[in-house]
């Protein structure tokens, strides 16, 4: 049968790893943007921004591959607020549900990887909050 | 006269968000830097101000107890610096020295009170769980004697080791008992005895790795929807370690359950603010996908033991049913 995902990016292979949840039940994250309305460059990768930086470590590149997100509005607001880099920008609430793509914890408590895949309609499912 | 290239070589992200926020870095003759993106990740060129910084202090950073700010600007000698590069490749990143005083430098700086929300972790714990056909748990420290090369005093490891495994199995005792009640528990009682140590330390950090002395595999039908015990004992354990930064809610959370887990967290909070040191730990199932996460920094760790000590949360708990 002919299943295979396809993700907003390229990836590399192996990624995202096997480890990484399939969304299956709905679930909120936040994500910084720069505009209200947001638009899906701000969903672009490390990687899709700077293509051609590959990185040894297959596990950093996947990363790169992917999005950051947080599971927890008050981590990512504190983060917005003592950080003059992302002061500016705004908190967009996504909901991720089924057919969203992977994600997996990575780095601190709240901070996880998302890796859309190609169908997963973003900007209808991501609301600025804050 | 010529000038020397002064190098670090990136050792730990501290912070990620598309690409290292704050890092760690070594100079050749070891001294600590930290380094805090300034701009970059959307125009590919990544800048970032960096200082020196006492082990000690970098350290109390690394664990909630010390802002970033306070940190950059003690720098020894006030020198500060610009990074050009991207820390993720692990290659050496020259430092380019800065004129003038940091502290009137307001557009570069971060604003107060920027503490770490935690340590990252590496996922052994899932590498190993898989590897292990077992339940895994991994946890890390840093007391003040890691500040310069990682080590922890004995003491400190045995105490912290020995109220962990306190902890999971008041969290173990506490699911049982529930499991019982409703006529599903499959744990056996030799199973109190949850986790042997499979590697005491792992080479270069003292992380330890422990491993569920009862196979997960038994009885061999065992699935996801199907947990063990000691995987409820953990989840149960994680609820209480996500409450740590709300005293109310902690508490509410203790009182809850069954057992003596009050008891045994409470205690290990009292350890881990008494040696001052935070505790960050990843679990894993080989039949849950991904890790499960949890801990508390130091200076959380204080505040909530003073917090459930003074409102004695742990004379509330229950008699446990088993």
């Amino acid at each position: 049968m002919g299943n295979a995902l396809e993700y907003r990016e390229r990836l590399p292979p192996g990624c995202p790893p096997d480890k990484a949840e399939e969304i299956v039940e709905p679930r909120i994250v936040y994500r910084l943007v720069g505009s209200n309305p947001p638009s899906l460059d701000d969903f672009r990768s490390q990687r899709a921004i700077n293509p051609g930086f590959e990185y040894e470590d297959p596990d950093t590149e996947c990363r790169a591959n992917g999005v950051s997100v947080f599971v927890s509005l008050e981590i990512v607001n504190r983060r917005r607020r003592r950080r003059r880099n992302l002061r500016g920008l705004l908190i967009c609430e996504v909901v991720l549900s089924r057919g969203a793509g992977r994600i997996l914890k990575s780095g601190s408590e709240a901070h996880y990887t998302w890796w859309p895949l190609a169908e997963y309609d973003i900007l209808a499912n991501c609301q600025v909050i804050a | 006269m010529k000038t020397i290239k002064r190098t670090i070589t990136p050792v730990a992200v501290l912070e990620y968000y598309d690409g290292a926020q704050i890092f760690e870095g070594r100079d050749p003759i070891g001294g600590h830097y930290v380094a805090m993106l300034i701009d970059g990740v959307s125009s590919g060129v990544f800048r970032y101000l960096a200082t020196g910084a006492n082990p000690e202090r970098l350290r109390q950073f690394r664990v909630g107890d010390l802002d970033l700010l306070t940190l950059l600007l003690e720098a020894p000698g006030g020198e500060w610096f610009f990074i050009y590069g991207d820390p993720l490749h692990g290659e050496p990143l020259t430092l380019i020295p800065q004129e003038g005083n940091l502290a009137e430098q307001e557009d570069l700086l971060p604003g107060k009170c920027l503490t770490l929300d935690d340590a990252p972790i590496d996922d052994l714990a899932w590498k190993r769980s898989r590897e292990a056909d077992n339940t895994v748990f991994e946890f890390s420290l840093a007391p003040p004697e890691s500040a310069h090369s990682p080590r922890v005093r004995a003491d400190t490891l045995s105490d912290i080791l020995a109220q962990t495994q306190a902890v999971v199995k008041r969290a173990y005792i506490s699911a049982i008992s529930e499991r019982k009640d409703r006529g599903t528990a499959s744990g056996h009682p030799d199973d109190g005895y949850l986790m042997d140590v499979v590697v005491p330390a792992a080479p270069g950090s003292f992380r330890v790795i422990l491993e569920a002395a009862a196979p997960i595999g038994d009885p061999p039908s065992r699935t996801a929807l199907d947990p063990s015990d000691l995987t409820i004992g953990l989840k149960r354990m994680d609820e209480v370690f996500q409450s740590a930064e709300h005293p109310d809610k902690a508490r509410e959370i203790l009182t809850a359950h069954k057992g003596d887990l009050a008891d045994a967290y409470i205690k290990l909070l009292g350890i881990l603010a008494e040696r001052n040191t935070g505790f960050n730990y990843s679990w894993a199932d080989p039949h849950i996908p991904g890790s499960r996460y949890g801990g508390v920094s130091a200076a959380v760790a204080k505040t909530l033991y003073k917090a459930l000590s003074d409102s004695g949360a742990n004379t509330e708990r229950h008699t446990p049913n088993a």
